[in-house]
C-alpha cells in the first residue's frame, strides 16, 4: 500500500500537464528544436547536395533568376537536419517552428 | 510438447489439447504478434510464436539508398531504442572505413546512449505495471521520464529519433548549462529509483503477480541463446558492453547487474538496477568529459569490408552486419534484434514442465518481462 | 590481438575442412568453411565454448548464396560458407545449438536456403499469403518501391 501515500501526496503537487493548444505555457520550446527549415536565399549556391542526401526525396531543385535552389516538401519531410548537416555553406536552417499543419497540398511547400 | 502440467486434469472431455491463440490484436499486447497456446485445462504445454505483422522490408530497402540516407532508415528500425540502432550503424561505417571519432564525440554518444537506456527501462516498468493491472504505477513512472526525454530534447533537438549520431562523430554540442541541467536530473532520478524498489518489494499485488512467474535457469538462458536483462536476470553476467566494449565503455567503470532468482521479479529488479547504474555512468561522463572536436568527415564511399558490430539496446544484444563493396550503397546490411534472439527463451518460458506449471493468465506479465519490441523482430523483407 | 585470439585462431587452423581463417579485427575471426564439413566445425565450436548464437547472415554473392554464422560471446567467431547457386542447401545445427532454429527457418524464408534436417521450416518473416518460390532478399527480386515524384510547379 505504499503508493497511497504518493497519489495522496500529489494531490497538493502541482499538476504536470500543459494547457497546450490555448496557451503555450510550459510547452518546452528548447534552442535547437528541429522544426520548419528556412532557405537563405543569398548565400546558396546551387551545389544539389541537400537533394542527394535527403532521405525521403523531400527537396526539390528548381530554377530561379539567381540559379539553382531547393524547395522543400514539408508533407514528405522527417525534420531529420540532414539538409541543415549537409550543406557546404549552412545555407539552410531548422527553426523551432513546429506548428506546421496546414488546410492544403500548397501551404506544406517551402519557397 | 514436454512433460504436462501436474495431472489433476479430468480426462472426460474428449480433446485433451486446445489451441488458444493470442493476438494479433490483444489488450495485451503493445504490438502485434501471434501467441499460439496448445492448453491442456488451465496450463499452457506449448507456444507457437508467428511475429510476421510487423514485416516491413528493410534489409531489402537499405541496398537502394545512400550511407547518408541509410542513417535514418536504420534509425527508424525502432523508435524506443533508436539511439542503439544509430550507434551502432555509425559504428559499422566508421569500422569499415578504419577511423576513429575523436573522444568527446565518443563521449557524448556514451551520455546519449545511457539516456536512451534510462527512458526505455521506464518504458518498460510502466507497461509491465499495466499488464499486471497496477495503472497508477504506469502513470507515476511514467511522469518521471518526462524530465529524462525534456533532456533528451534540449541535447539533440527532438525526443525520440533523435538523429544525434552520424557517420564521423555527433552532431551538435552541449553546452555547461545543459551539463548542469544533467546532473540535477540524475540526482533526481537517483531518488526515483530508489523508491521503485521499494515499492516493488513491497507491494504485495506485484510480488503474487511476477514472483515463481516465468522462470528461466541459467541452462536454459545458455542453450537458448538469451540475452540481455532476461538473461541478466537469470544470474549469467554477461553483457555486450562488458565483454566486447565499443565506444569508450572499456573507459567507462560499471557494473554489470545479475538476479540469481530467474522469474519475472527479478527481471523488475534487475531493470531497476540498471537505471540507477546508467546514472552512475552519465555522471561519470559529465565529469570527465574530453575537449576537442566532435566530428570527422569521412568520404562518402566507403571501402569493401566485412563488419559485425554488437551494441548493448536496452533490450540486450543488438547486431548489424554490413557487407560494403566500394560504392555509396550498401551491398547487404543485416540488423539482428534483440527481441528475436530472445523468442526461443520466451517459448521456453511460456511451456509448463514437470516442476512449474504455467497459468493462462500468467501469459502477459510473462511476456511483458522479456521486454518485447516485435517493430525490432520483423523488419526485413516485404516490397511492393 | 589478443592472446585468446590468437589462441582461438590456432585451434581454428588445425582443424580439417577449415579454407581460411583470419582475424579480421579486435574479437572477429571469419573461418571458411567448405558446405560439408559446415556441421562438424559447427559442432567442434559449440564444445569449445562458442554456444551463444549471434546470428545467421545470407548474403546473395553474384554467383551463390553465402551464409554466415557468427557464434560467440566475447570473440565472434563467423563460419562462412559459399553454396551453390542452383542448390544452395545446408545441415540444420538445430541439434547442437538450441537458439538457432528461428534463424535457419529466416534465412530459409528470405533467401530460399534449404535447411536439411530441421523439423520445423514454417514461415517466420513472411506473411502466409506470400507466394512459394519467390525470395524477396535474392539480388534477382526487384521490389517496385513507390517513386515519389510529385512534381511542384
Amino acid at each position: 500500500m505504499s503508493m497511497i501515500w504518493e497519489v495522496y501526496r500529489s494531490l497538493f503537487k502541482k499538476r504536470p500537464t500543459v494547457a497546450y493548444p490555448l496557451s503555450k505555457e510550459g510547452v518546452p520550446q528548447p534552442e535547437g528544436l528541429r522544426g520548419r527549415m528556412i532557405l537563405k536565399r543569398d548565400v546558396c549556391i546551387g551545389c544539389t547536395l541537400c537533394e542527394k542526401d535527403c532521405p525521403t526525396a523531400a527537396i526539390q531543385i528548381i530554377v530561379d533568376e539567381k540559379g539553382k535552389r531547393p524547395i522543400f516538401l514539408l508533407d514528405r519531410c522527417m525534420f531529420c537536419g540532414q539538409c541543415q548537416q549537409t550543406c557546404p555553406v549552412h545555407a539552410i536552417e531548422l527553426t523551432g517552428y513546429f506548428e506546421n499543419a496546414a488546410y492544403s497540398r500548397k501551404d506544406m511547400v517551402v519557397r | 510438447m514436454t512433460d504436462a502440467a501436474p495431472s489433476s486434469i479430468s480426462g472426460s472431455s474428449y480433446e485433451r489439447l486446445f489451441d488458444i491463440p493470442i493476438g494479433p490484436q490483444h489488450p495485451a499486447l503493445k504490438e502485434p504478434a501471434l501467441l499460439t497456446l496448445k492448453v491442456e485445462g488451465e496450463y499452457v504445454v506449448g507456444v507457437a510464436v508467428d511475429v510476421s505483422y510487423n514485416h516491413r522490408g528493410m534489409e531489402k530497402a537499405f541496398e537502394y539508398r545512400t550511407y547518408v540516407q541509410n542513417l535514418y532508415l536504420a534509425e527508424r528500425v525502432c523508435g524506443i531504442c533508436n539511439v542503439a540502432h544509430t550507434l551502432t550503424y555509425c559504428l559499422a561505417v566508421e569500422r569499415a572505413h578504419d577511423k576513429d571519432v575523436p573522444a568527446r564525440a565518443v563521449y557524448l554518444r556514451l551520455i546519449l546512449q545511457e539516456l536512451g537506456r534510462i527512458q526505455s527501462h521506464i518504458i518498460w516498468l510502466g507497461v509491465a505495471a499495466h499488464e499486471i493491472g497496477f495503472d497508477t504505477f504506469f502513470m507515476y513512472s511514467w511522469l518521471d521520464r518526462e524530465p529524462i526525454l525534456d533532456l533528451i530534447e534540449e541535447m539533440t533537438g527532438n525526443r525520440i529519433t533523435t538523429s544525434y549520431n552520424i557517420i564521423g562523430g555527433v552532431r551538435r554540442e552541449i553546452s555547461d548549462a545543459l551539463v548542469e541541467k544533467m546532473r540535477r536530473a540524475m540526482d533526481h532520478l537517483d531518488e526515483r529509483t530508489k523508491y521503485y524498489l521499494k515499492l516493488v518489494q513491497n507491494e504485495r499485488s506485484i510480488r503474487i503477480r511476477t514472483q515463481g512467474i516465468g522462470i528461466l535457469t541459467p541452462n536454459d538462458v545458455i542453450s537458448c541463446s538469451a540475452v540481455g536483462p532476461t538473461m541478466r536476470a537469470s544470474g549469467v553476467a554477461a553483457d555486450v558492453r562488458a565483454d566486447d566494449p565499443y565506444s569508450g565503455y572499456d573507459t567507462v567503470p560499471f557494473n554489470v547487474i545479475t538476479r540469481p532468482e530467474g522469474d519475472s521479479y527479478a527481471r523488475i529488479i534487475a531493470r531497476i538496477e540498471e537505471m540507477a547504474e546508467s546514472a552512475k555512468i552519465i555522471r561519470y561522463c559529465l565529469d570527465h568529459l574530453p575537449t576537442g572536436p566532435i566530428l570527422t568527415r569521412l568520404p562518402r564511399r566507403v571501402p569493401a569490408a566485412d563488419v559485425l558490430i554488437r551494441v548493448e539496446a536496452p533490450r540486450g544484444e543488438l547486431c548489424h552486419f554490413l557487407r560494403s563493396d566500394g560504392s555509396d550503397k550498401p551491398y547487404r546490411y543485416r540488423v539482428r534484434t534483440p527481441t528475436f534472439a530472445n523468442l526461443p527463451a520466451l517459448a521456453r518460458m511460456l511451456t509448463s514442465t514437470g516442476g512449474r506449471a504455467v497459468n493462462i493468465a500468467d501469459v502477459p506479465p510473462i511476456l511483458a518481462s522479456i521486454d518485447p519490441c516485435f517493430a525490432c523482430c520483423a523488419r526485413v523483407e516485404k516490397v511492393k | 590481438m589478443s592472446a585468446f585470439d590468437l589462441h582461438t585462431l590456432d585451434l581454428i587452423k588445425s582443424r580439417e575442412g577449415v579454407i581460411d581463417v583470419k582475424i579480421t579485427s579486435p574479437r572477429r575471426i571469419t573461418a571458411t568453411v567448405s558446405p560439408g564439413s559446415y556441421r562438424t566445425f559447427v559442432e567442434f565450436l559449440a564444445q569449445s565454448g562458442f554456444e551463444h548464437v549471434v546470428a545467421i547472415t545470407g548474403v546473395d554473392t553474384g554467383n551463390g548464396i553465402e551464409v554466415l554464422l557468427h557464434l560467440g560471446t566475447s570473440t565472434v567467431v563467423t563460419v562462412k560458407t559459399l553454396l551453390s547457386p542452383d542448390t544452395p542447401e545446408l545441415d540444420s545445427v538445430a541439434d547442437i545449438l538450441q537458439g538457432i532454429p528461428f534463424y535457419e527457418r529466416e534465412v530459409h524464408d528470405l533467401l530460399g536456403v534449404k535447411i536439411l534436417n530441421n523439423p520445423d521450416m514454417s514461415r517466420v518473416m513472411l506473411p502466409a499469403d506470400w507466394p512459394e518460390g519467390v525470395y524477396p532478399l535474392r539480388r534477382s527480386f526487384v521490389s517496385k518501391t513507390p517513386e515519389p515524384l510529385r512534381k511542384v510547379d
